[in-house]
């Protein structure tokens, strides 16, 4: 197996999400694996925290798992949740896929007097749209995230490209936004409007690394300021991102999975020079679907 | 102008005909579908499963009318019209979507809530994994040309072995007795596959085989096959299935513009880009 320079990887949580690994250090039947730098542990870590839901956080080096973490999950990647199997204590199932946990969690733990509203409409149409954007955000907004950050000069699309794609998909999730509020300034500021749910959270943990973007891409994110954006239906869609921008990256389980800024910015120096040998990575460049 | 795959046959045939026949007239919920698309044919299964009154709208995917555009921007099929201006697309949503909404339309497809959370999720990894492994790897084999690489070949033999691979990690996964995934009901995970596992017939037709072992040949995948052998018989005899399958002279020429490479869908370019399904 390639080996690879993890002696700059910063090995665990750093502020907020140091504080809050340390409270969930202790031993507890529900397990989250995760890595502190991973975007896709931090959707279940949120929803750990949004629903007040009680488990030990374990980190795991990605780059050299432990052989107990191996045993849960042969596929080795994480988030990984061990769940307890019940009346056998100390025996964990698995469970794996990032989305798959996170509805997991929201089902299991359903009860909305002790674990808060459910982050998941009842209706069943509702319920079915919102898998439908979560779905958008995994196959469109994510990869296109990855493709952007990952550019070289080398590559044979150009950052011009890149970004354009990026932010395209990024103004079709925030059209529908627009297209499901009654208009005017009083919309959102989550996806659903007032309601906090799945798609928020799927999301957010790439919007806090879009200033990693901004820090090792020239031209940055791209982003318009606001009366910048050269058109009245442009000047609606960016003025709507910025209110859902402002709201998640202020929802108190970001800030609590977050680790200082510097620490990533490290993190990321090997996707932006494409160096990373990470499953995300690997897939972006043989445009593949992520792992 | 007029698309290269727009001569594919017009409507379904055979047992399939008879099913569009039956659901024709005017209701509420109506299904935007391609006969021949087995994306359509998860959603069909699941709404002829639960017998759930629909409408079957068949729908050209290269001269794609207004109405679907409407309701799905994307223009793919399946495309579901819930209520007039409400559409819903992605098979596996749409299947997820049936199941909550007709609660009392047995069968269930997934483990219920608060039931067995567990079961369910992981039933809605296996369904992830036919998606993002067994479908893209049928279509790289399918849409394979050995004539355009020096060492040809050796890279179909490769292409074979890694979907034989994902069929046996997927039937390892199998409930041991079964005989369909989950235990002895079908469900949403058998459902997703099942249309692409009576579709095999393409790499004998085209690729010189897929070259599943023959019972007694499986060395040490022996029990794995013999597991896999006993869903396929399972699900293949299945109503659902057959209802919702035409004539089988009439995929040939879709599945052939695969084979050659030459059809110009939306999940062939993909395959082509070494992306995975749209």
């Amino acid at each position: 197996m390639a080996s690879v320079d993890t002696t700059e990887l910063p090995a665990h949580t750093t502020g907020l999400a140091a504080q809050l690994a340390g409270a969930h250090a202790a031993e507890h039947p529900l397990k989250l694996y995760g890595g502190w730098f991973c975007p896709f542990v931090q959707r279940s870590w949120m929803v750990l925290q949004e629903k007040r839901i009680p488990y030990q956080y374990v980190e795991v080096n990605p780059y050299s798992k432990a052989p107990e973490f191996l045993a849960l999950n042969p596929r080795g990647l994480v988030p990984t949740l061990g769940v307890p199997v019940d009346g056998q204590k100390g025996k964990k199932k698995p469970l794996y896929e990032s989305a798959i946990i996170c509805a997991y969690l929201d089902e299991e733990y359903g009860d909305e007097d002790r674990y808060g509203p459910g982050l998941l409409p009842e209706d069943a149409y509702d319920r079915a749209r919102c898998r439908l954007w979560i779905d958008h955000v995994g196959n469109k907004i994510i990869p296109g995230f990855y493709r952007f950050i990952q550019h070289t000069p080398e590559k044979e699309y150009s950052i011009e490209e890149a970004r354009s794609n990026f932010l395209g998909h990024i103004k079709t999730l925030v059209t529908e936004m627009l297209e499901n509020e009654s208009g005017g300034e009083g919309g959102g500021p989550w996806f659903l409007g007032e309601r906090f749910s799945l798609v928020d959270i799927m999301l957010a943990p790439w919007a806090k690394r879009l200033f990693l973007i901004d820090h090792y891409k020239p031209g940055g994110l791209g982003i318009p300021a606001a009366g910048q954006a050269g058109g009245d239906e442009e000047e609606k869609i960016w003025a709507r991102w910025r209110k859902w921008f402002d709201a998640i990256t202020s929802r108190q389980s970001v800030k609590d999975t977050w680790s200082d800024d510097e620490q990533y910015i490290v993190a990321y120096r090997r996707y932006a020079e494409d160096k990373t040998q990470s499953e995300v990575a690997k897939a972006t460049r043989k445009g593949e679907r992520l792992p | 102008m007029s698309h290269p795959d727009a001569d594919l046959h017009p409507v379904a045939t055979g047992l399939a005909k008879t099913t569009v026949d039956e659901h024709a007239s005017e209701q509420p919920l109506k299904l935007f579908a391609g006969w021949f698309c087995p994306f359509v044919q998860r959603v069909w299964i699941t709404l002829e499963e639960k017998r759930i009154p629909y409408q079957y709208v068949e729908i050209n995917p290269y001269r794609k009318g207004p109405e679907l555009l409407r309701a799905n921007p994307r223009g793919l099929v399946p495309t579901l019209l819930v209520a007039p201006g409400k559409a819903l697309y992605e098979s596996t949503v749409l299947c997820e979507y049936l199941e909550d909404h007709y609660p009392d339309c047995a069968p269930r497809i997934l483990p219920e809530i608060g039931k067995d959370d567990y079961a369910r999720a992981k039933a809605r990894i296996w369904t992830d994994y036919v998606t993002s492994r067994v479908v893209p790897a049928y279509y790289r084999l399918l849409q394979f040309q050995p004539s355009r690489h020096a060492d040809g070949e050796k890279r179909i033999e490769e292409l074979r072995r890694e979907l034989r691979g994902n069929l046996l990690e997927f039937a390892r996964e199998m409930d041991p007795r079964g005989p369909f995934f989950l235990g002895p009901d079908l469900g949403l995970v058998d459902i997703v596959i099942v249309p692409w596992a009576v579709r095999l017939w393409v790499f004998e037709e085209f690729k010189g085989g897929l070259h599943i072992p023959e019972p007694g040949q499986g060395g040490s995948d022996e029990e794995t096959w013999a597991r896999w052998r006993k869903w396929l018989e399972a699900v293949s005899s299945r109503e659902s299935v057959d209802k919702t399958t035409s004539d089988f002279r009439h995929y040939l020429p879709i599945y052939k513009r695969y084979a050659d490479d030459v059809a110009q869908s939306e999940l062939a370019k993909a395959t082509k880009a070494g992306r995975g399904v749209p």
